[in-house]
Parts: C-alpha cells; structure tokens; sequence
C-alpha cells in the first residue's frame, strides 16, 4: 500500500504545484451571441486574480503572439477573453475587412465581458481594429481602460506631403487609454499629436513607448531579436499598465 | 454540399490573403504604386540636418540639382530593399546633377554605417534626423517616403512605400526633370 502512494502522493503534490505556477489557469472555447442570430467565437483563459481583459486582436487576424501574450497573461493570474473576431464573421485578415465587423456586435460582446468579467476590466486591441473598438464602446457599458497597441486612427494614410487626418470616433471617445507606440514606426512621431486628438474627446491618455521594437512585432514573422525579448516581457509589462489605471 | 463548397472557398480566400500578407507586408508600410506628379505646395519644408560627418546640410544648397529626398531607416523593409535600385539610378545619373538624400529616421550613425555599404555612403547624401523634425516638416506617415525636387527647387513627384528606382518610369522622369533649365 505504501509503495503506491507515494507516486498517487506525489502526482497530488505535482499537480498542487501547477495550480500553483499557473493560477486557476483553465481555457475553454465559448460562443457569445449576439444580434441577428450571430455568435463570436473567444477563447476564455479563465484564471484566478481580479483582472479581465478582452483582447480583440488586429487587421491582420488572430496570430500567434496574441495566443502566447494572451497565455501569459492568464499564467500570471488575468482573466483573458480571446476574441477572434475575423473568423467569427467569415471575413479575411485584412484591414478592410474590419469596416465590415458589425459594431453593434461588438458592444454587445463587451457587455457581455463586462457583466462576467472580473472586478477590473480592460480592452485590448491594437492596428486598425482601435477604430472599432472605439466605435464600440460608444454604446457599450465603459471598462476600466483601454489599452491600444500601434493604433491606426487616421482616416487614411495620407499622400507624401498631406496632412493626417484622425477618423471622428478619435475625438468623440472619453475613455481611459493607454496608448504602447513601438519606437521603430513613422507613428512614433505622431504620438504627441494623437494623444491630442483623443483627449480633445475626454479621454484620458498615457503613452508608453516600446523602445527598440516595430509596430506589429509580436506577430511579424521577421521579428528582430529585440522584439522577441519585448514579446516575452509584454504580458508582464501590460499587466503592470492594467494595474496602474 | 453548396455550403460545404462555399465555407472551403472561404477559407482558401483566407488563405491567400493570410499568406500574401506573410510575404509582401511583414515589416512594410506599403508597397508603392507609380511615381506621381506632386499635387501638393511644391516649395518644399526646411531641411537642414548633419550629415554623417556632422556637417548640416540643406536643400537649398542642392538649387540646380535634381534632387531625390528619400525617408528612411535601417529597420524598414521595404526601405532596405528599394536602396539597391537608388543606388544604381545614382550611378545611372553618375555624370549628371543628381542627387541623392537619404535621411534616416531617428538612427545613429553606427546604425547607419553599419547597414550602408561604404560605397553606396559616399554616392549618396546621408542625413540624420535624430529629432524627428525633418520627418515633421514633411509629414512623413509612412516608410519610406521619397520626393523628386526640380532643378529650381520646387517638389515635382512624390510617393510612399517601397519602388524600383532604376525601372523605365522614374529614369525616364529624372532625365526629363535633368533636361530642364
């Protein structure tokens, strides 16, 4: 009896230890329905800490790095809710694509996320996907951040020479935004400006510059060795911005 | 079996576009189109930065010249890959009043003399804009970004995103913007 207790004892004791390193760390597939019979497809890494965070992904689509982030963000105790949004409506990653995602749908999934999320609730999103984030939350109930990496607002890029111009939904938001511009992007400059154009709405702004990196780079599949080393830091470093607001 | 044929074609035009992007946009801003007539004001912003030898260097030292103003950096893909094809319109154009005006964003020297072989560093004009103020002036919202400037110094073409420089369309407009007085 003694000699298999020991392995039943120390399978327990492994097992203690994982729930340990990784709290209350669970993943499950959901479907959140929203209007006109449609359903958006999360993943939910559920976890035991008091933070939440919705992370929509970018024009480009769910990529790895937002499975990895997202997986170490739960490991370090947020509550993560996964959206692929793209693939929930058939559309291609492509920025047109996301003019195409039915807003509407997307302020019904955060009041979802925001009536079962945890006690601190965040946003996440990045690229051309901010527009709709933003268009979003206009309607929706209004979480305790929200936090834009690279977000592309201008209407447009415009031609050699012209001016920027910000999308309206840039100065009509009042949200508290927390904006992660990579240092190695032409948007870099333009960060002063941005924050301008979002506070004009209400909004409150802080920008954290990512030294050393380029917009995208936790999904570029040319990724430089600096921005291998900021993917392996960004959950800890969006966790401490999640716990700053 | 039409939903089936109409989800499979779905997810194959997922596929193409997933891995055209994995090909052409990884680390660019955009692919350029053609070389267009500058329609906005064709006197240029200032421009007045240190060379990688520190002297400050201005456009309007280069009045008479044809001038390509090209907006850069080590770490832009599609900047990378176009460089070769402006050097060798530099060296199309060796015997003529052409330049060259390669201005890096934001980059120190090393960076830059590391990436640029020593060659193609002393065809062109490199100009360091460690501020970003140049890039302001500009109004630089993507890389790269270049500009044809006239012999009497006023803007005659522009374009963002990367470009063969040595194909049949910009040689045949830098020897017509050379053959005005």
């Amino acid at each position: 009896m003694r000699i298999f207790s020991l392995p039943i004892t120390g399978l327990i004791t492994s097992g203690l230890i994982l729930a340990l390193a990784s709290p209350g760390l669970y993943a499950g597939q959901q479907e959140i329905k929203v209007s006109n019979g449609n359903s958006i497809s999360i993943t939910r890494l559920q976890a035991t800490g008091n933070i939440s965070l919705l992370w929509l992904p970018s024009e480009h689509g769910l990529s790895e790095g937002d499975k990895q982030i997202s997986n170490q963000l739960a490991k370090l105790g947020v509550d993560v809710w996964l959206v692929d949004l793209l693939s929930s409506y058939f559309l291609a990653p492509v920025a047109s694509s996301i003019n195409k995602l039915p807003v509407a749908d997307i302020s019904q999934l955060i009041n979802e996320f925001m009536l079962r999320a945890k006690d601190q609730k965040f946003v996440l999103t990045s690229g051309r996907s901010a527009v709709v984030l933003l268009r979003a939350l206009k309607t929706s109930k209004r979480p305790d951040g929200v936090l834009l990496i690279s977000p592309n607002l201008y209407t447009a890029t415009p031609e050699p020479g012209a001016s920027a111009t910000y999308l309206s939904i840039t100065s009509s938001t009042k949200q508290d935004i927390i904006i992660f511009q990579p240092q190695l992007s032409p948007w870099y400059w333009q960060r002063d400006t941005q924050s301008r154009v979002l506070e004009s709405g209400g909004s409150r702004v802080v920008v954290e510059v990512l030294t050393g990196v380029r917009d995208r780079f936790y999904f570029r599949p040319d990724a430089m060795t600096s921005e291998q080393s900021l993917q392996h830091k960004l959950p800890l470093l969006l966790l401490e911005k999640m716990k700053s607001f | 079996m039409l939903k089936k044929t109409n989800t499979k074609f779905l997810f194959n035009y997922i596929y193409i576009f997933t891995v055209l992007f994995f090909i052409i946009l990884p680390g660019s801003n955009l692919w350029a189109g053609d070389l267009k007539p500058y329609k906005g004001e064709s006197k240029p912003p200032p421009l007045s930065l240190p060379d990688l030898s520190g002297t400050i260097r201005t456009l309007d030292s280069f009045k008479g010249k044809v001038v390509l103003i090209n907006f850069w950096a080590t770490w832009c893909p599609p900047c990378r890959i176009e460089m070769p094809s402006m050097w060798r319109l530099k060296n199309k154009f060796r015997d003529k009043p052409f330049e060259v005006l390669a201005v890096d964003m934001g980059e120190d020297k090393i960076t830059i003399t590391t990436f640029m072989p020593a060659k193609m560093e002393r065809d062109f004009v490199v100009l360091m804009d460690m501020e970003g103020k140049a890039l302001k002036d500009w109004k630089i919202f993507a890389f790269p970004t270049s500009f044809l400037i006239g012999k009497k110094g006023k803007i005659r073409y522009a374009l963002y995103g990367g470009y063969e420089w040595d194909g049949p369309e910009p040689v045949k407009v830098v020897q017509m913007l050379l053959s005005e007085k």
